[in-house]
């Protein structure tokens, strides 16, 4: 098992450190971060759309509903 | 919609459908009796509704479809019927368009440069891998035998600050090596040898993002994108809010100041794609290209 060590950058290579949240805006408009969910399907098992970053794309479609 | 289902995972997307019926209603009357073998989620207080901005008046969703690409953001986006044939269609076609996958070599030299990864990587060397976190890359680029460090900033962990961090070693499974890498930030790192990296992916979306003091920034790979640094006279704001760029070509960091990428009088230099560029910025700037 190989050891992990990481050292925080405060004042070494470029003497800053930059604290800042560097992600997309979350919202729902085209450019926008997808706001995540988690949600029960028709087994009550619980699946997560932030599951999915990084292995495929993701087409959500809302619906009416049977009430 | 259970016809079109085959399609989407053809192309390599998956579908949700949400509505607010519990999931025992659900699977009653769309499992069961429409046959369907797509998955049917339940939102039964709303909030993901909400959060995509589609509750109607009745307090159920509106009718409406989003593509997500990898990377989690939003591509695409329609309000209204979206199960006749032509919005299937153009959901199709934006599938289509996010599945384009895009080669490119990735050379890192021996010794410091500053690189990063333009694309959601899914083939690596012909192989199907992904590049998702730092430990991935570290990986990639042949493990503590051969990176000296690696610098970058990975995506903040829930309400967490990014930070500029530096990596001796890849991790097994333990944070922060962990974390995902981000692809508007560019990465420093130092090589024993030379890695020559076949990748292929899709295109990240476009856009370069500053934040006060110094920043690693990757360059975006798009057709309106950034080609040599005197490129950026074409962005006066982008000008008006840095001190001065440095890019890392021939072993050393050659610095540029706004002024004289304004008037033009510069030795330009080429910004190859999956080169990352330092900016020390005043303030906060952000551009989609």
């Amino acid at each position: 098992m190989m050891r992990f060590r990481t050292v925080l950058l405060l004042i070494a290579l470029f003497l800053f450190s930059v604290w800042s949240n560097a992600h997309a805006v979350i919202g729902n408009e085209v450019g926008n971060e997808a706001p995540d969910f988690t949600l029960p399907n028709t087994d009550n098992e619980s699946v997560t759309l932030s599951a999915h970053r990084g292995t495929e794309n993701v087409i959500i479609i809302f619906y009416r509903g049977q009430w | 919609m259970q016809r079109h289902y085959s399609d989407f995972r053809e192309l390599g997307a998956e579908l949700y459908t949400i509505s607010v019926d519990p999931p025992e209603v659900s699977k009653r009357e769309i499992v069961h009796g429409l046959d369907a073998q797509f998955p049917v989620l339940s939102d039964q207080n709303r909030e993901t509704i909400k959060a995509y901005g589609v509750l109607s008046i009745a307090n159920i969703a509106k009718p409406s479809a989003f593509v997500i690409d990898k990377s989690g953001i939003i591509r695409y986006k329609s309000i209204g019927d979206t199960t006749n044939r032509e919005s299937i269609e153009t959901l199709i076609e934006e599938l289509e368009k996010l599945s384009v996958s895009d080669v490119f070599n990735l050379l890192v030299p021996e010794g410091t440069s500053l690189v990063h990864l333009p694309y959601v990587v899914t083939s690596i060397n012909g192989e199907s891998r992904a590049i998702t976190k730092v430990s991935d890359l570290f990986d990639i680029l042949g493990g503590e035998t051969n990176v000296n460090w690696l610098i970058t900033t990975p995506a903040p962990t829930r309400g967490g600050s990014a930070q500029f961090q530096v990596f001796f070693e890849p991790s097994d499974a333990d944070i922060p090596a962990n974390a995902a890498i981000q692809p508007y930030t560019g990465i420093l790192v130092s090589l024993r040898n030379a890695m020559s990296i076949d990748l292929a992916g899709d295109p990240v979306e476009g856009a370069i993002r500053l934040f006060p003091g110094p920043n690693l920034v990757g360059i975006p790979h798009t057709e309106a994108g950034i080609r040599s640094v005197s490129d950026f006279a074409r962005f006066p704001t982008f000008l008006d809010q840095i001190t001065l760029i440095s890019i890392y070509a021939n072993g050393t960091f050659h610095p540029f100041f706004p002024n004289e990428i304004a008037s033009g009088a510069l030795n330009d230099l080429e910004i190859l794609p999956g080169q990352a560029i330092a900016v020390v910025a005043k303030g906060n700037w952000f551009q989609r290209f």
